[in-house]
């Protein structure tokens, strides 16, 4: 494994060994193999969890970090990101991890970028978001042992959502028995791009669901051309209690990736109770397999001039 | 000038056989089989090559002025004669923007008469989709037809007034269809590809329902139209349903329509970014379709320059175009002659007589004793690759670099003057 760009371009057996690797670094049984290496993280899109939790996976490595963000680098004088990659490069960094608002930014840097710096992808565009996804995998083996035959149904708006990719394109690799749900104006304009099954519904779609998978409902897409109110949305698809016990498996996984936005797409009442908790779990467990996503990249040569 | 033993293939008479053809003071005096060079006369055995009138592009963008990083009209030139053109129809939508008399001649003197240079004006002024431009003094000065390519004329008022206008000019105006409010945003074809990419799409309709209202404007005051850079099956539908009515118009599309589609975009390549953009395999199939029965009536580069920096920027950011003058003739053999889809005279008769034909462009296209020798000589199968490092446009990127391509441009002839290709 060279990077971490998208599910697609890694194989079943890179991510099995990234999900033991986790599990050993979890439990205190692996050691760091990339200490005083040196990683960037390059945000140039709001995040918390993914930030902090790589920031944290590379510390708890003994690693060096570097924290950019593009409004006060070099990229809001213009430079391109090939240049200030390259730069990173000689200065000593090892990988990068870039958050961007960009589908496929990764893609065109690695096109143009000569050097043997290590790529991580923290989410670009509506494009993918790969550590989320196997965080989830992480939990979901956690909590059920397998995904294989489980119904997973992702819910919300699924047509912005790299999130969903993500765990599509893992998920399937596992033959998981993938649901998406969405009203017409948040669900993928192509049926096609990826094999799952689609619903309108939500009580059909959470039928018997092992893990409902909550995405972020912006407010703001509300607000465009075309999209009836927030309160349509959430008359039709919030999911609670009731819901849950009403129409899923009794013991439901919810999950979100966040930030949520509380009584929109989920329930506070579910967010803080039992149920709620997975989504607290799914951040730690990121920690862990940020940590050994890094240790996998960087292991071994990739000396930085 | 004595040009012996070749297979002249000439579309605007159907002629296809052995010929020679003399070129005295760059006009064809004989063109006939048998002819015994004159002493002192330059002969050139073309055996086992191909003679087909010049080729003619109805639709390129060379950039000047205004954006002359990109391409200027004398590095567009020598592009378009390294692709077998000896005659090409730049668009208007350059800085300022051909919409006006002075700019007109400037570009005409930039092109120093070293090819058949016939400007398409803006239809509106600034290509701002309001006011119509001052249509008579821009046809004396050399406007071959009108367009304001690159963008949609929305006002459909506008649009019917304008067509019947300059049809009475006898001229035609080029549409580029699009409906804006469904391309707006949009990087590549909106489909599978858009989805999992995670790029906003520009789905097909933003050509056929752009199409569908403007052929009921023609239908409505009997115009004559032409379609630019037609790339979507419903578009095609729609234009063979007007022909059959008996509609005038007539359309284009671009080898890149034929050559490449949305699968080829994986890797969020910007050296693909066009507009329209790559469709599916199905549209595809239905530009070769079209092309065969004639719904289709000419190819044209839609030549597109850009700087190498801007189409190395990540694809939304990337402008849209291709580099297409030194690539057109190689795909349209490669992809369409020596498949089968189309016979080497039909395929060639889109590439010359057909464009000639649509705009109404004298001495081109056509090979005739008393016109100007402007001529292309091809092998029909020297296999090569494509080099995009050198062409001779300022845009050294593309999609094709690297195809191999079987059927090559030798010599281009302009006005009885010879240029050797690819030395």
């Amino acid at each position: 494994m060279e990077h971490l760009i998208d599910i697609q371009s890694i194989s079943k057996q890179n991510i099995e060994d990234i999900i033991y690797l986790a599990k050993s670094f979890k439990e205190g049984k692996q050691e760091s193999s990339v200490k005083s290496k040196t990683l960037a993280l390059m945000f140039c899109e709001n995040s918390t969890r993914t930030r902090c939790s790589f920031e944290i996976a590379g510390q708890k490595l003994g690693m060096n970090i570097i924290n950019f963000d593009d409004a006060h680098s070099s990229l809001s004088k213009g430079e391109s990101l090939k240049d200030t990659i390259e730069n990173l490069y000689f200065i000593g960094v090892n990988a990068v991890v870039i958050r961007h608002s960009l589908s496929g930014i990764i893609n065109n840097v690695l096109r143009l970028v000569n050097y043997p710096i290590k790529f991580v992808n923290g989410g670009d565009g509506t494009h993918a978001h790969p550590s989320q996804a196997l965080l989830d995998y992480y939990t979901m083996l956690e909590k059920m042992g397998t995904v294989e035959n489980k119904k997973i149904t992702i819910v919300g708006d699924v047509s912005h959502s790299r999130v969903a990719k993500s765990n599509i394109a893992l998920l399937s690799k596992f033959n998981a028995d993938i649901h998406l749900c969405a009203p017409t104006y948040l669900q993928f304009e192509n049926f096609e791009a990826f094999n799952v099954k689609y619903h309108n519904d939500i009580k059909e779609a959470i039928e018997g669901a092992n893990v409902v998978m909550v995405l972020r409902v912006q407010n703001e897409r509300h607000e465009q051309e075309g999209y009836p109110e927030s309160s349509e949305y959430k008359r039709l698809y919030e999911i609670d209690t009731d819901l849950l016990k009403k129409y899923a498996d009794k013991n439901v996984i919810l999950m979100h990736p966040g930030p949520a936005n509380r009584n929109i797409e989920v329930s506070s009442e579910l967010l803080d109770n039992r149920v709620g908790k997975t989504i607290l779990e799914q951040a730690q467990n990121g920690v862990y397999v940020r940590m050994a996503i890094l240790n996998t990249l960087l292991k071994g040569g990739n000396h930085a001039s | 000038m004595l040009l012996k033993n070749a297979t002249v293939i000439n579309p605007a008479e159907n002629f296809e056989g052995k010929s020679d053809i003399r070129i005295e003071n760059g006009i064809i005096t004989e063109f006939s089989p048998n002819l015994k060079s004159n002493s002192n006369e330059e002969t050139i055995d073309l055996e086992g090559k191909i003679i087909t009138a010049g080729l003619v592009d109805m639709h390129c963008h060379l950039r000047e002025p205004g954006f002359t990083a990109k391409e200027t009209i004398k590095t567009g030139i020598s592009s378009a004669i390294e692709g077998g053109y000896t005659a090409i129809c730049p668009m208007a939508n350059t800085n300022p923007a051909v919409d006006n008399v002075t700019t007109l001649i400037y570009t005409k003197n930039q092109a120093e008469q070293k090819i058949g240079f016939y400007p398409i004006c803006a239809v509106t002024k600034g290509l701002y989709g309001d006011k119509l431009v001052n249509v008579s003094e821009l046809i004396d000065n050399g406007a071959i037809a009108f367009s304001d390519d690159g963008k949609p004329i929305e006002n459909m008022h506008l649009l019917r007034e304008a067509i019947k206008y300059i049809n009475s000019h006898n001229k035609v105006i080029i549409s580029h269809s699009e409906d804006s409010s469904l391309a707006s945003g949009g990087v590549i074809n909106e489909g599978k590809i858009s989805t999992r990419l995670g790029l906003k799409g520009i789905p097909s309709i933003t050509e056929s329902l752009a199409i569908a209202r403007e052929l009921e404007i023609v239908k409505s005051i009997n115009g004559r139209y032409h379609f630019a850079h037609i790339s979507a099956k419903r578009s095609i539908e729609l234009i063979r349903q007007a022909k059959k009515e008996g509609l005038n118009v007539t359309a284009e599309t671009a080898p890149h329509y034929f050559s490449l589609t949305e699968d080829d975009m994986v890797d969020y390549d910007a050296k693909y970014k066009v507009n329209p953009p790559l469709r599916t395999k199905e549209d595809l199939e239905a530009v070769i379709e079209g092309l065969k029965d004639g719904t289709l009536d000419a190819i044209a580069t839609d030549h597109a320059p850009h700087t190498v920096a801007e189409k190395q920027k990540p694809i939304q950011n990337a402008p849209m175009g291709i580099s297409g003058f030194e690539t057109a003739l190689g795909l349209t053999l490669t992809n369409l002659v020596h498949t089968g889809k189309l016979s080497l005279i039909a395929a060639l008769g889109k590439l010359n007589y057909n464009p000639a034909k649509i705009l109404g462009i004298e001495n081109q296209g056509i090979i005739k004793i008393g016109a100007e020798a402007n001529l292309t000589i091809i092998d029909l199968n020297e296999e090569w690759i494509v080099n995009a490092q050198n062409f001779k446009s300022k845009c050294r990127i593309s999609p094709f670099d690297g195809f191999k391509l079987k059927g090559k441009v030798k010599m281009t002839i302009i006005n009885g003057k010879i240029y050797k290709i690819g030395k």
